[in-house]
């Protein structure tokens, strides 16, 4: 089992908060669920007063090297005024 | 170690109502008690079980939680010294949650029998534990609004919040700092996150200088504006006083 350290850096739209504390895992797949879930929580949070919102978890590994991007892309638009 | 341990429940007893008579006090001592050390994160007793004892906790904290089948744990509680957190096993029988250390403990066990005998001879303790288990409720009421209703970063410091609230009735902080050894993992369990948005929001909160948070030691520098971000009320704990000194 070769646990590893991975980073989940979050962004919404042009800001980006880097993540210092990391996450101890098995594998890429792991993280991969992790960086999955952590981009459905963010959206609970921030979608409901955005009007266009790109979000992303980015993941680094322990030598800080890009391994996994979950991104997200929301828009909503009124399209008939009553 | 016996007195540090009496005095610790009698004050958490003594937190939302009316100081011991000499006659309670004395009543409690004399229960017969077993202490043991048990490591961190080590079950107490599990969902199922049927104890015949209930514990005390000394030293440290532990949760209450249930496991789901997909292997997902949803922590229901914190526990800190002071507390009965199997309390409600005296009178239901079967455990449905589970008990467990979070850090390594020091819990005094008080077997079933003696403790129904002690509350048929002291109506005035019987009360007080009967308060206990409603406070209890109320602590679950509020974490399934905090669960249920509020923001990641509202309901991160709400916890801390309780935590701190919780801690010092016992007397266990020291000015706004205390102790709070809960890893990133677990509080995503018990606010019903991933973790790696705990991770983001724990890091906000931090940088808007409302916790500082290291090596499991936390100082909250402004209690009304930490309060105030995770909409946290004391009233639901039923503490005498003022809880947020």
């Amino acid at each position: 089992m070769g646990m590893a350290r991975y980073f989940f850096d979050t962004r919404d739209n042009s800001h980006s908060q880097r993540d210092e504390l990391g996450l101890e895992l098995d594998s890429l797949e792991e993280a991969r669920d992790e960086a999955t879930r952590g981009l459905a929580d963010l959206a609970k949070d921030v979608l409901p007063s955005a009007v266009r919102r790109e979000l992303a978890v980015e993941v680094r590994d322990e030598i800080d090297f890009p391994v996994l991007r979950a991104a997200l892309w929301f828009e909503v638009a009124v399209v008939a005024a009553l | 170690m016996y007195d540090a341990l009496l005095n610790r429940l009698i004050r958490r007893l003594e937190v939302d109502t009316a100081p011991l008579s000499e006659q309670e006090r004395d009543a409690i001592a004399s229960l017969p008690l077993t202490i043991r050390d048990v490591a961190a994160d080590q079950d107490i007793v599990r969902e199922g079980e049927r104890p015949s004892q209930c514990c005390v906790v000394i030293e440290g904290f532990q949760c209450r939680y249930k496991m789901l089948r997909d292997g997902e744990r949803q922590i229901m509680s914190f526990h800190v010294p002071g507390d009965i957190p199997d309390l409600q096993s005296l009178f239901l029988s079967t455990m449905d949650h589970s008990l467990g250390t979070i850090t390594p403990n020091r819990v005094a066990f008080i077997a079933h029998e003696p403790l129904r005998k002690l509350i048929r001879q002291q109506p005035g303790i019987a009360e007080r534990l009967w308060r206990e288990t409603l406070i209890d409720a109320s602590v679950f009421r509020e974490w399934i609004t905090n669960v249920g209703s509020r923001d990641a970063y509202t309901r991160i410091a709400h916890v801390i919040c309780e935590m701190y609230v919780r801690l010092h009735a016992v007397g266990l902080t020291n000015g706004t700092t205390f102790q709070f050894p809960i890893t990133q993992t677990e509080l995503a369990d018990a606010t019903g996150l991933s973790t790696v948005h705990v991770n983001r929001s724990i890091q906000q909160i931090r940088a808007d200088g409302l916790i500082v948070w290291e090596r499991g030691v936390c100082t909250i520098p402004d209690l009304k504006a930490l309060q105030d971000a995770g909409m946290f009320e004391p009233s639901y704990l039923h503490m005498r006083g003022n809880v947020a000194a």
